[in-house]
Order: C-alpha cells, then sequence, then structure tokens
C-alpha cells in the first residue's frame, strides 16, 4: 500500500475556528494541547488539534451542537468526541476556570497567514499539571527544557489554581 | 548535544514542525504496517525519522 501523505490541515482548522467567531458561535478560542506545546518545542507524534473555546451560549451544552452542524455543513465529519475536517480529528471543548483565562490571555500568532491564538507555555504547564496523566507529565518536562517561560507568571498560575509541578 | 538539536528543533518555524509531525505521523503507520509485517522491531517514530533525515542530508 502506499505511504498516504499526512499534512495536518491546521490552517483549515484554525479558518473554521475564525469563522465561528464571526458567526457569533463562540466568543473566542485557543489552540490547545500537544500542537499548542509544539508551537514553543521540538515537535512529537500527535494524533489530533484541540481548540479550546469560550461559548457565546452558556447553557449546559455551549453551544457544541450549533459548532458541530455549522462545520458539518461546511463538509467536516464526525467520528465519536472528534469532528475531522481532512480526516484530521479536531477537538472542541469549551473553557472554564484555568482554560478561560488560558484562551483570554492566548498568544496571538498567524499561522500560514491564518491569525489564531495559542495557549502560553505556562497555561499548557499548568493545564497539564491539573490533568496529571503520563503524557502531561512529559510535556511539562519538556517545555521546562525547550520554551521560554515566565516562571513568575507560572508560579502565580499554579499558585491560583491550587496545582504543583510534577517532582523529578 | 541531543538535547541541543532538540532545543535547535523547537526554535524552528510553527508551519516546519507541524510538516514534521505530519511526517511522524505518516512514518508512524508505516512503522506499525511494517511491524505487522515482522520487520522494525523496537524502532520508534523518531528513529525512523531521523534515518529518513539522514538519507535525505537534512542532518
Amino acid at each position: 500500500m502506499p505511504d498516504e501523505p499526512s499534512a495536518i490541515p491546521l490552517a483549515d482548522v484554525l479558518r473554521a475556528a475564525n469563522q465561528l467567531v464571526s458567526a457569533g458561535l463562540i466568543e473566542d478560542y485557543a489552540l490547545a494541547g500537544a500542537l499548542a506545546a509544539i508551537y514553543y518545542t521540538e515537535p512529537f507524534t500527535t494524533y489530533d488539534a484541540d481548540i479550546v473555546f469560550v461559548a457565546k451560549d452558556k447553557t449546559r451544552s455551549a453551544g457544541i451542537p450549533a459548532i458541530y452542524s455549522h462545520l458539518q455543513s461546511k463538509g467536516w465529519r464526525v467520528e465519536r468526541e472528534h469532528l475531522l475536517v481532512k480526516d484530521f480529528p479536531v477537538q472542541f471543548l469549551a473553557a472554564s476556570g484555568l482554560t478561560e483565562e488560558a484562551v483570554r490571555q492566548a498568544k496571538p500568532i498567524k499561522y500560514e497567514g491564518v491569525p489564531a491564538k495559542v495557549f502560553r507555555p505556562e497555561y499548557i504547564i499548568a493545564v497539564a499539571a491539573s490533568v496529571g496523566r503520563h503524557k502531561d507529565l512529559a510535556r511539562i518536562e519538556q517545555l521546562l527544557e525547550q520554551a521560554k517561560m515566565d516562571k513568575a507568571s507560572l508560579d502565580d498560575i499554579l499558585h491560583r489554581y491550587n496545582l504543583k509541578l510534577p517532582k523529578k | 548535544m541531543k538535547s541541543e538539536f532538540r532545543r535547535e528543533l523547537a526554535r524552528q518555524s510553527f508551519e516546519e514542525k507541524i510538516r514534521k509531525v505530519g511526517e511522524l505521523i505518516r512514518l508512524s503507520g508505516k512503522m506499525k504496517r511494517q511491524r505487522l509485517r515482522g520487520s522494525l522491531k523496537g524502532t520508534t517514530a523518531m528513529d525512523v525519522f531521523m534515518s529518513e533525515r539522514k538519507r535525505e542530508g537534512e542532518l
């Protein structure tokens, strides 16, 4: 079987997220998770993109059904908890507390000319510390080693959300 | 040496890093298929990635 090209359609993902903002379906968003970490570190394998959004719809559903139907109308497919664009899985996660603050403080970037925002490394670390899976701990170590960090800001976030970095 | 190389990778443009992630996904799929055929035992995606890069003269 020939090798399939595996280009990650990140520009399409970010363009779609921008459209969700313009359509009034979400208030704001930022790239989170592994792809956000890769903004600051060496590349590593990941199989999906996480978009964390601040909902316009403050009900329990956070407007997710409307987001799904909007994206499906643009040709995205749904597979379990993921939406797929060009076969690449994307998760839209409603922000709250720490992640909402992370979206609001996210760093504006341009990816292939598309304006977007990406979680700052201090927030990626704090979120990873709050989740605490093996891969989150590895991500924390990698970011501390490779990313430029505002240590005071990291300490402040960890303190406010009562989080601790794992011991080596 | 190795960590300096990794930091150098970290300093590449986001676009370039995302392209490399795409390559890692492709290579990891290739490895899985080769493992199923009984070859490349114990090889990691990064090993395959590095050896391909070496062959292409990027390292």
